[in-house]
């Protein structure tokens, strides 16, 4: 036991694993995927179509309150989750505004050559309306992926009639990542133990070593799990169902009223 | 009552490219009966599951379930496997979903049954290995026993007639194992025929009803417990003093 508790503590998590244990513990986990993924598609599109930055941002305020004071995530592990795509999506907006023209306003000279990096000022609403219909983008997905877990969006989307082998997919990748990330701790930890990582010369090759072993594991172990199917009666097609959960309508009218609300404000509010 | 539920006769068995794993093998299982089969590792016991769920096709010898010869096409297949349950030893293998309820409605699904139908006799599997519990948790949460219960969860929706465990305590501590041990011998009360490949000794003892010992594919002896262990090859091969 003791073991086991130290083992857990000192681990940081990885992203996708932060993720999928908020998805299976929030307050909104048990209203039906589908009153949540009927706002995020309204959201989502509203976001991507609107036309003044103010729109997407009350967007992403809108779903970030929710994931937050709604479904009760803790707003430092959010803004982690945040802070990566964030950062990507400043730097990209950043580049929006450089020129080499030397119209506008300048920045930098590169020595022994003509060009001049430069802030393009016209460019700046563009600019703008990318990173706000980004965040809300953002915001909205992230909502939906801290409220429901992947098995449930499979469902989900296996009910709106996505094609049955790209649900297929989700549904057994899902589950493949944690088998993986387990094969992946082990090996790296018996080499550990063995000093596999002492010195960078080793650590390359222990590596190496590693991702060696992880194709090999995965190889058997995709023929054991064929097997395991075949054994359940598999006939080239996964079928299941998923649990029931009940759509309340006041939910779905509850998304369904503010989804509204946001494509209507994308819809009216120009620059 | 009389006709073993299944049957071999003269199997060998040889995986492509590797040694014999079954050397002329013939063995019976009886109707609602408990049998042990028994081993060292590398004996031929995880071979001569996957036959009798028609995993793997013998290259010689017949197999007979409830007196019949198996066939291999689909149809036959889909019947014996849905008569034939299998737990596989690691549970990371069996689970195909994150979710309990998906994993466990797998089989029924298979099964062509109506969604009502399947979805109550999943409910009264999870309820039976106390899993209900645990529905809401995604399977990569659930501990080494859990997962175990849940694989025999996705077998029982089945209702299989013949349930097949190799090497179902490996792994587990005392409780679970006490736990699981009980729940094997509910499922043996209500007529389900069971055939487990273990090394416990102790456990073969006190709990089979019948014991098939293999020595490198071959068998070495059939009968009951008392008959099994007093014999001298036996005892040599499974290291019992």
């Amino acid at each position: 036991m003791c073991a086991a508790k130290e083992r857990k503590k000192p681990e940081r998590t990885a992203l996708t694993v932060r993720i999928d244990s908020y998805a299976h513990g929030n307050r909104w986990r048990q209203i039906h995927p589908g009153s949540k993924g009927f706002l995020v598609l309204f959201a989502l599109i509203a976001a991507l179509l609107s036309r003044h930055p103010a729109i997407p941002l009350l967007i992403a305020l809108s779903m970030s309150g929710l994931t937050l004071l709604g479904a009760g995530i803790p707003w430092r592990g959010y803004l982690r989750l945040l802070a990566v795509p964030l950062a990507f999506l400043l730097w990209s907006c950043l580049l929006l505004l450089l020129t080499f023209s030397p119209a506008a306003l300048p920045l930098l000279q590169i020595p022994a050559t003509d060009l001049t990096i430069s802030l393009n000022r016209s460019e700046l609403p563009l600019a703008q309306l990318v990173f706000s219909r980004s965040l809300g983008a953002l915001c909205t997905l992230l909502f939906f992926a801290l409220t429901t877990p992947l098995s449930e969006i499979a469902g989900l989307l296996r009910q709106v009639g996505v094609p049955r082998l790209f649900v297929e997919l989700v549904v057994i990748a899902y589950r493949q990542i944690f088998i993986l990330t387990d094969a992946f701790r082990q090996i790296r930890t018996a080499q550990e133990a063995r000093l596999g990582y002492r010195s960078f010369k080793v650590a390359w090759r222990s590596a190496a070593e590693l991702a060696g072993n992880i194709l090999i594991k995965t190889v058997v172990r995709a023929r054991h799990n064929h097997l395991a199917l075949l054994a359940r009666g598999y006939d080239h097609e996964l079928r299941f169902l998923s649990p029931q959960r009940h759509l309340s309508r006041w939910h779905l009218f509850a998304a369904g009223t503010l989804g509204s609300f946001f494509l209507l404000l994308a819809w009216q509010v120009q620059p | 009552m009389n006709l073993p539920i299944l049957a071999l006769q003269n199997v060998t068995f040889t995986y492509p490219g590797a040694v014999t794993a079954l050397k002329n093998l013939s063995v019976t299982f009886a109707r609602g009966q408990r049998t042990v089969v028994m081993g060292r590792n590398g004996s031929g016991k995880t071979s001569l599951f996957a036959l009798l769920n028609g995993l793997q096709r013998p290259q010689s010898g017949a197999i007979f379930f409830a007196g019949n010869r198996l066939r291999y096409d689909r149809a036959s297949l889909l019947q014996l496997r849905q008569a034939v349950g299998m737990v596989f030893q690691d549970p990371e293998h069996q689970l195909f979903s994150a979710s309990l309820y998906e994993d466990v409605s797998f089989g029924p699904m298979n099964l062509g049954l109506p969604e009502a139908e399947v979805r109550s006799r999943v409910e009264r599997a999870l309820e039976l290995l106390d899993l209900t519990a645990l529905l809401e948790r995604p399977v990569h949460d659930l501990s080494y026993g859990q997962k175990k219960r849940a694989c025999i969860a996705g077998i029982l929706a089945m209702q299989p007639e013949v349930i097949v465990l190799d090497e179902p305590f490996a792994g587990l501590d005392t409780i679970m194992t006490h736990d699981l041990i009980a729940t094997l011998n509910d499922l043996g009360g209500h007529g389900v025929t069971l055939i487990i490949a273990t090394h416990d000794v102790d456990f073969a003892r006190y709990w089979a009803e019948e014991i098939i010992v293999l020595h490198e594919g071959e068998l070495l002896e059939q009968g009951s417990a008392e008959e099994v262990f007093r014999c001298k090859a036996v005892q040599r091969e499974l290291g019992i003093r």
